[in-house]
């Protein structure tokens, strides 16, 4: 089992006077999904920039984070590349994650491509993950022909095509109805068991983190003006 | 009518190259690259510019030589405005216009306003067509050109070029360098305008500054076209009949006596009246903000 371990993390913008979390210590393990809940303004969205290594300008960041038991103390307000090179974060529209006019397939093979595509053949076939076919995902149609949950899924299938240990998901369902909403977080499930992956998602929805949180959440929210995490 | 019909297959082969760089930027990359006419003229003059120190070379070569001039030329022109674009983080509209002003300094710089290329071998001709002895070797770069094509729209980078075109943010999410599709789709493009131009040149007789006007309205007028005969993306049967479909309403005006001077006008009504058309019918042709 995988853990990152956030210990001692204080963050604030210079001029504001009050840190945005001050001495947040946090776990999360692999197999498992995590919410994270707070209101508009509390962090969130700060929290997955500051793992993914893009920590704003003018700010204060300090602690560290233990990822497969190696310990990566931030210095210089600026986070371990090679931590947030495992570290995917999905964005909350699917539709800037896809080509609609392109298939399934052809997405998945293209969001496999290096860092220079080159003048070689797109792969002549990929493996396209069989649990896709659950979720009614026919890798020969065109994207645009996909539901909202679909897209996501996709989007999602198509992030860990490149090695990934953690998923950070910024309001995934936003934009999905409520069935919509259950198909992704319950193929977020299945694949954080299936590849043992750490899940963390940040999301309004009361309802879906009561039905599906059944491990811990994690609440971010406002307390005498300061901003604690509480598990 | 046969012979209206060897006008046709000339003038359409020689601006092949030129349509296949205006897919690729304007159709496939959705780029407003007006730099392609700048690539035109660019490379038109470069390659023009080396024939008199190459005439001792037997004539392949310097089709050859020259030919990898040209598209050097236009290669060039793409880089600036791609840098332009990407590094100086100007709009790629702005970019191009930029790039015409400045590449309308340098080709005057280097070669003038004008170069002649009579009284030199013309290395396109062939004389096996009476009339037209530069349709076989015209055929000969259509032919390699579209096989070239044809695998290059497979390859990794031919489908990224299409990716950008339908969502530019695409690929820094999955850890593509969005620079480098970006570069070379618009350097490629920019050098099969510049082929184009040479072979204009070539065929003309001379090489004239102001030769590039309209080009990206001809390009433009094709593709609608041929988006309107064939739909399917990554093909080549649209651009190509496009351009077919542009000579053949050309060579239609002429016989019935229009005066070709005003025949851009023509061009613009035809655009509009198919834009116009498509929304009436409300049939979705996949035509977006640049109509193509």
């Amino acid at each position: 089992m995988k853990k990152l371990i956030i210990s001692h993390m204080s963050f604030k913008f210079n001029k504001q006077k009050n840190y945005f979390f001050h001495n947040a210590n946090v776990t999360f393990e692999s197999g498992k999904i995590y919410f994270i809940q707070g209101k508009n303004g509390v962090g969130k969205t700060t929290f997955f920039s500051i793992l993914q290594g893009t920590i704003p300008q003018n700010a204060l960041l300090s602690g560290s984070v233990t990822f497969n038991n190696k310990e990566y103390v931030i210095k210089n307000n600026t986070m371990n590349a090679e931590l947030s090179c495992h570290i995917k974060t999905m964005l909350q529209d699917s539709n800037k994650m896809v080509i609609n006019t392109m298939t399934v397939e052809e997405n998945v093979k293209l969001a496999q491509l290096p860092l220079y595509p080159r003048l070689k053949p797109l792969a002549s076939s990929t493996h396209v993950p069989t649990m896709m076919r659950n979720f009614n995902i026919d890798p020969s149609l065109p994207v645009k022909q996909l539901s909202g949950g679909q897209k996501q899924i996709l989007a999602i299938i198509m992030t860990l095509q490149k090695p990934t240990q953690v998923l950070l998901l910024d309001e995934p369902t936003a934009a999905l109805d409520d069935k919509n909403s259950h198909m992704v977080i319950q193929f977020l499930e299945t694949l954080a068991q299936q590849l043992d992956l750490i899940v963390i998602i940040i999301t309004h929805d009361k309802e879906l983190t009561d039905t599906y949180a059944q491990h811990r959440k994690i609440v971010i929210k406002k307390e005498d003006e300061e901003i604690r995490t509480i598990e | 009518m046969f012979e209206t019909m060897l006008i046709i297959a000339e003038q359409a082969l020689m601006h092949f190259p030129l349509i296949l760089g205006a897919y690729i930027s304007v159709s496939l990359m959705k780029l407003p690259d007006l730099s392609i006419e700048s690539a035109y003229v660019f490379g038109a003059f470069l390659a023009t510019k080396m024939v008199p120190s190459l005439s001792a070379l037997p004539s392949a070569l310097i089709l050859i030589i020259v030919s990898c001039a040209s598209l050097l030329g236009g290669a060039c022109v793409g880089a600036v405005s791609g840098l332009l674009t990407q590094k100086a983080r100007i709009p790629h509209l702005l970019s191009s216009i930029i790039t015409i002003g400045i590449f309308h300094g340098i080709t005057q710089l280097v070669a003038g306003v004008y170069v002649s290329l009579s009284g030199y071998t013309n290395v396109l001709a062939w004389d096996i067509i009476p009339l037209h002895p530069e349709l076989p070797i015209l055929f000969m770069i259509f032919v390699a050109c579209s096989l070239a094509t044809v695998y290059f729209f497979e390859t990794e980078l031919g489908y990224s070029l299409a990716a950008f075109g339908n969502n530019p943010s695409f690929f820094a999410h999955y850890g593509i360098s969005t620079t480098y599709v970006f570069m070379l789709g618009i350097i490629i493009a920019n050098a099969c305008a510049g082929l184009s131009g040479y072979l204009y040149a070539q065929s003309n007789g001379f090489a004239d500054i102001s030769m590039g006007f309209g080009k990206l309205l001809l390009c433009v007028t094709a593709l609608i076209l041929g988006k309107m005969i064939a739909t399917k993306s990554l093909s080549l049967i649209a651009p190509t009949s496009g351009l077919f479909a542009y000579f053949t309403l050309q060579q239609l005006l002429l016989k019935v006596g229009f005066d070709l001077r005003y025949f851009t006008m023509v061009q613009a009504l035809v655009i509009v009246a198919i834009l116009i058309a498509q929304h009436r019918k409300k049939e979705d042709l996949h035509i977006d903000h640049l109509g193509v």
